[in-house]
């Protein structure tokens, strides 16, 4: 039977174990190649390491190998697993929106427990980053209806 | 909807395992078909109801709440 969606490609179920040695050895690794670079000079402030670079090196690893566990097969995959991963994406998706609209109000409740005044709190690269996400998806998935809606109106002619 | 595959697949005395190798799917797949958790694809009903030499419409019953 000829697939008229076909399944998203998806990485070989060995790649979840490198997703979780990426997670495991990753940050160490990423530090000693920092802590290297500082040593040879094309770091040339080591405080620098503290400020500008540990924010990529504990994201890096963190989000290659979550998303080598994320992209990869399961031992078992069939349409059940298709099914729940979509529907897992879908309420990630969910979830960060809503985490990410909350945020500031929950920094403040804290600030003015604390008895700070209150801000905004930094959160402009990930909100940019959730906008980029919600903009590929709906763009991705008006794009394959279009393709879908055009391959039944040649069907019809 | 209530499904028939728990009893056909007694009547065919097949075990979980073996009717999930027989489709290409888990059994664990096969388990939660019988259990109402997951509801088929059309092609995989299909393939089922081939299996038991049956119809989509024996082997899977509408039910007023559906």
């Amino acid at each position: 039977m000829k697939d008229v969606m076909p399944q998203m490609k998806l990485l070989p179920y060995r790649y979840k174990r490198h997703g979780l040695w990426v997670l495991i050895i990753g940050i160490p690794f990423m530090t000693l190649i920092t802590f290297a670079l500082i040593t040879v000079g094309l770091i040339p402030k080591s405080d620098a390491f503290f400020d500008e670079w540990s924010k990529p090196i504990i994201y890096y690893p963190i989000i290659i190998g979550l998303a080598l566990l994320n992209f990869s097969e399961e031992r078992e995959e069939d349409e059940m697993v298709q099914h729940l991963r979509y529907q897992s994406f879908m309420l990630g998706v969910f979830y960060l929106i809503v985490g990410l609209l909350m945020l500031p109000l929950f920094t403040n409740v804290v600030r003015l427990l604390e008895g700070r005044a209150v801000g905004m709190p930094d959160v402009g690269g990930m909100w940019g980053a959730l906008v980029l996400l919600l903009f590929y998806t709906y763009a991705s998935f008006r794009y394959k209806l279009h393709q879908i809606r055009k391959a039944l109106e040649t069907d019809a002619e | 909807m209530r499904n028939n595959i728990k009893v056909e697949r007694a009547r065919k005395d097949m075990t979980q395992e073996q009717l999930a190798e027989a489709l290409g799917v888990s059994r664990q797949t096969i388990n939660a078909i019988e259990k109402n958790k997951y509801l088929p694809s059309t092609l995989l009903a299909l393939k089922m109801s081939n299996l038991f030499g049956l119809t989509v419409n024996e082997l899977f019953v509408l039910e007023e709440s559906d």
